[in-house]
């Protein structure tokens, strides 16, 4: 019994059902009696009962096998649907073909053939419908982007990305109480689907509320498998990369995801633009996971350095871009050089505005890690070069005299505090992938390579490392200069070097152009101490996305390149009252006029 | 099928649309629901409050999100297709119309053209306030979403005037084709939106489902600049059956 129910259970045993049943109401309806009942009477001159219902058994018996055959189109694959779907349609032409010419002596055979006919329309539109939906389902999931800003679009990194997932990747937006992380959620949800989208089968979304109460379990499962949930505030993306203990973790705060992306209030044109960072902060913590370790940074300390735990926004710390560092999977840690040198487990060393010198032991242990082939970044100016200018000059880079000023691209109207024009066509990697951003240099000092100013009459040859390529990567604007003259703001001629100056430069091993071999990344030097600070990425963000781009840089993965943050100019209108009514009424009346014109105008041209 | 008496029908169609009072008050009502839309716009723009993405925009929710028009449409659109072949079987000029040499094909798809062009006509209220607020407001917003809203609403308009024609073909009575027709628009339109509604809040699976099917989520994903080929296609497949179906309708009458 149970054996015969399960048969009678199974899909194909219902569809078969399904086709005989649908096979009888159809020869009842074209035959005009159903099986067991003789058809109803026609003209002597009509072909005989036998005949006719062998005229309708054919034609119903061609749609139900069309119909089978494009179930077993979707079910099993095209090619096992070719028989039923060729046996089918020849059975509806034959139909047509054979009893076209009784239609005029027999009412059920020119029914017959009227619904054959109606078959035939009626699977070729549905046939055509279906492919149409097909392709429209295959290849038009990604909905076509309307907006200027690309706010629907991944980048072709994220969705190259998200291709090769090979585990599950769980995307928990936990939703918390903060305001600030609140007015970003859409945008979170938003790019939650985008990555969905690109591949459905691997990557599963799921909200949490920190206030429903009915989600408390689950909220306290996911806060046992990642314990940094508790230190975010607000909103947070949890992505879990796998199951069980050897899944890939990681918690980006919503909060650090949206910022202003130029400083300050809405321009005069009513116009403040936000910057998204959520696909740059996504993609990159996925990158790590699939990579499967993390980096070690490790910050000099000792120096005077700002510290790596200060995350106060107004304060001088580099807790922000500690921060940063951590929700992509990177671990910053405090470096002291004094006792032993630099652990092997840093694969990176950052020195960030040292106000005291190194000793000789420490900038041992600094060349002896550079001598090893890792990199190093250097964050400081031409004032505070804690005795680097060695280290520097082994990576033919040097820093020139001065500060550099600029009366046009600058912050807050303070000279010094410049900022860097748009690259309109960016040479290096690092700046590649961001865009015509703009970045802020406070009281930067201005870079040189060495051996590449002109000679002048007395100085002797520099020495220039020759397996070292140090190329410049961001510039000043030309009506900057530097400023060697102490509390001047005046251009001296002849004195002061004149703009464009670099304040970014790259250093790379050179390497001989043969096997396709790539130069390697050794050193990256940003020339103003407060560029990495807390206080200047709270004003501009985009030197987050230069830091973290320089990090990826120097690891030698340039194709994890940060994804440029999406900028969303939020227009805001401005119109006073009299504007405001301006534009109430002038369409309004003018479209009544016109309603009420033409309908006046076409009842007169009716009378007339 | 024939198209050679296709742009005279739809003519004689779409006159008969503006020979009476009945599209001209519709159109009077449309520009009120504008009006009244377009004022509710300013007032939201002028809240001066900066959106960090276009899917807080007021403009996102111009059409999308306004319940006047939504329910001035589930009326407005049955009111116009109800008669298109209901009111010939009715009087007995669909006995006429097809003793000519016309295919029941021709007839069909110029009413439904016809019901088109008014749909696009009555929309054409809401439209004639942006270039004002574009240009004489200097607010100079995305236009892009708005392209991808016009298709949208343009399919979608293709897709309810062939779901009215089929219902006014169905019956002689033009107040029955247009209760079924609103009450297809309505399943449509709100109770979709409850039903996604409903399976979100019990995280049930087929809110997916719920949220493709429902037209308020549809023509909101177009307003905010998505323009996807899916739905489209979906609009356009039941637009053809709908079409399909109606010519059977009259071709089994004409029998």
């Amino acid at each position: 019994m149970t054996s015969i129910l399960e048969l009678v259970g199974r899909t194909e045993m219902m569809i078969l059902g399904l086709a005989v049943s649908l096979f009888l109401a159809f020869y009842w309806l074209v035959r005009g009696a159903p099986i067991g009942q003789s058809a109803p009477a026609e003209p002597s001159e009509a072909p005989s009962t036998g005949f006719r219902d062998r005229a309708a058994a054919f034609a119903v018996l061609g749609l139900i096998l069309v119909l089978a055959g494009a179930y077993v189109a979707v079910a099993y694959g095209i090619p096992w649907s070719l028989l039923p779907f060729g046996v089918g349609y020849a059975l509806i032409f034959r139909t047509i073909s054979k009893y076209s010419s009784y239609r005029h002596v027999s009412p059920s055979l020119r029914r017959t053939v009227e619904f054959a006919q109606t078959s035939l329309r009626f699977t070729l539109l549905a046939g055509l419908l279906l492919i149409v939906n097909i392709f429209a389902f295959k290849y038009g999931g990604n909905p076509i982007d309307f907006t200027h800003d690309e706010a629907f679009t991944l980048s072709t990194l994220s969705s190259g990305r998200m291709q090769k997932l090979e585990r599950t990747l769980h995307m928990t937006l936990v939703l918390g109480r903060d305001e600030s992380a609140r007015r970003s959620r859409d945008r979170v949800r938003q790019l939650a689907d985008l990555y969905k989208r690109e591949n459905p089968s691997k990557i599963e979304i799921k909200e949490l509320a920190a206030f429903n109460p009915n989600q408390a379990a689950d909220l306290d499962d996911i806060m046992k498998r990642n314990p940094d949930l508790m230190m975010s505030r607000g909103d947070a993306v949890v992505l879990e990369y796998g199951e069980g203990a050897s899944a890939g973790r990681s918690v980006i705060p919503v909060v650090d995801l949206l910022q202003l992306a130029t400083p300050g209030a809405p321009t005069a044109e009513g116009r403040l633009a936000t910057a998204f960072r959520g696909e740059d902060a996504i993609t990159s913590t996925v990158a790590r996971f699939i990579e499967g370790k993390r980096t070690i940074v490790g910050f000099t300390s000792g120096h005077g350095e700002p510290s790596l735990d200060q995350v106060d926004p107004r304060e001088m710390g580099l807790g922000l871009w500690k921060s940063r560092l951590a929700s992509l999977g990177a671990v910053a840690t405090d470096l002291n050089l004094v006792k032993e040198g630099v652990p092997a487990e840093v694969s990176l060393v950052v020195i960030v505005w040292p106000k005291a010198a190194f000793s000789e032991s420490e900038l041992e242990h600094l060349k002896k890690y550079l001598a090893s082939g890792k990199p190093m970044i250097v964050v400081t100016n031409a004032q505070n070069l804690g005795g680097l200018q060695g280290l520097l000059a082994m990576h033919n880079i040097t820093f020139d005299a001065g500060r550099i000023l600029d009366p046009e691209w600058n912050a807050a109207r303070q000279m010094d505090q410049i900022v860097t024009p748009p690259i309109t066509i960016p040479e290096h990697p690092i700046i590649a992938a961001l865009g015509k951003q703009s970045f802020l240099f406070p009281v930067a000092s201005p870079l040189s390579v060495i051996g590449s100013a002109p000679l002048r009459q007395g100085e002797s040859k520099p020495q220039v490392n020759p397996a070292i390529i140090a190329a410049p990567f961001l510039r000043t604007s030309p009506r900057s200069w530097s400023e060697t003259k102490e509390g001047s703001y005046q251009f001296d001629a002849g004195v002061d070097a004149k703009g464009p100056l670099v304040v970014g430069m790259a250093a790379m091993e050179r390497v001989e152009a043969i096997n396709g071999a790539k130069p390697k990344p050794r050193l990256v030097v940003f020339s103003s101490p407060y560029m990495a600070l807390n206080t200047t990425l709270r004003n501009d963000p985009a030197n987050m996305d230069l830091l973290m781009n320089a990090v990826e840089w120097l690891k030698g993965k340039e194709e994890s390149l940060g994804v440029a943050p999406k900028v969303h100019t939020a227009v805001l209108f401005t119109a006073d009252p009299s504007l405001r009514t301006k534009l109430h009424l002038v369409p309004t009346i003018i479209s009544v006029v016109l309603i009420v014109g033409f309908g006046v105008l076409l009842y007169l041209a009716r009378r007339a | 099928m024939s198209v050679r008496h296709l742009f005279p029908l739809f003519r004689r169609e779409l006159a008969s649309y503006f020979l009476g009072p009945m599209a001209f008050l519709v159109l009077l009502a449309f520009q009120g629901i504008a009006w009244f839309n377009f004022w509710d716009l300013l007032e939201r723009l002028d809240r001066n409050r900066a959106t960090v993405s276009g899917l807080r925009d007021p403009l996102n929710f111009y059409l999308s999100g306004s319940v006047p028009f939504w329910i001035a449409l589930m009326i407005a659109l049955p009111a116009l297709t109800m008669r298109l072949i209901s009111e010939e079987n009715r009087s007995g000029t669909i006995e006429t119309l097809l003793t000519v040499p016309i295919t029941e094909g021709e007839v069909v798809i110029s009413k439904w053209l016809a019901g088109v062009v008014m749909y696009i006509v009555m929309l054409m209220p809401f439209i004639i306030y942006l270039p004002f607020l574009y240009v004489q407001g200097k607010f100079h917003f995305d236009i892009g979403p708005f392209i991808s809203l016009s298709i949208g609403m343009l399919s979608l308009g293709l897709m309810f005037v062939a779901i009215g024609l089929f219902f006014s073909s169905l019956t002689r009575n033009q107040i029955v084709a247009a209760i079924w027709t609103f009450l297809t628009f309505f399943l449509f339109i709100f109770l979709t939106e409850a039903a996604y509604g409903y399976a979100l809040a019990k995280q049930e699976r087929w809110a997916e489902l719920m949220q493709f099917l429902s037209v308020l989520n549809q023509v909101h994903a177009f307003a905010i600049g998505q323009l996807d080929l899916r739905i489209l296609s979906v609009h356009f497949s039941i637009c053809a059956l709908m079409l399909f179906l109606t010519i059977k309708v009259v071709e089994w009458r004409r029998a």
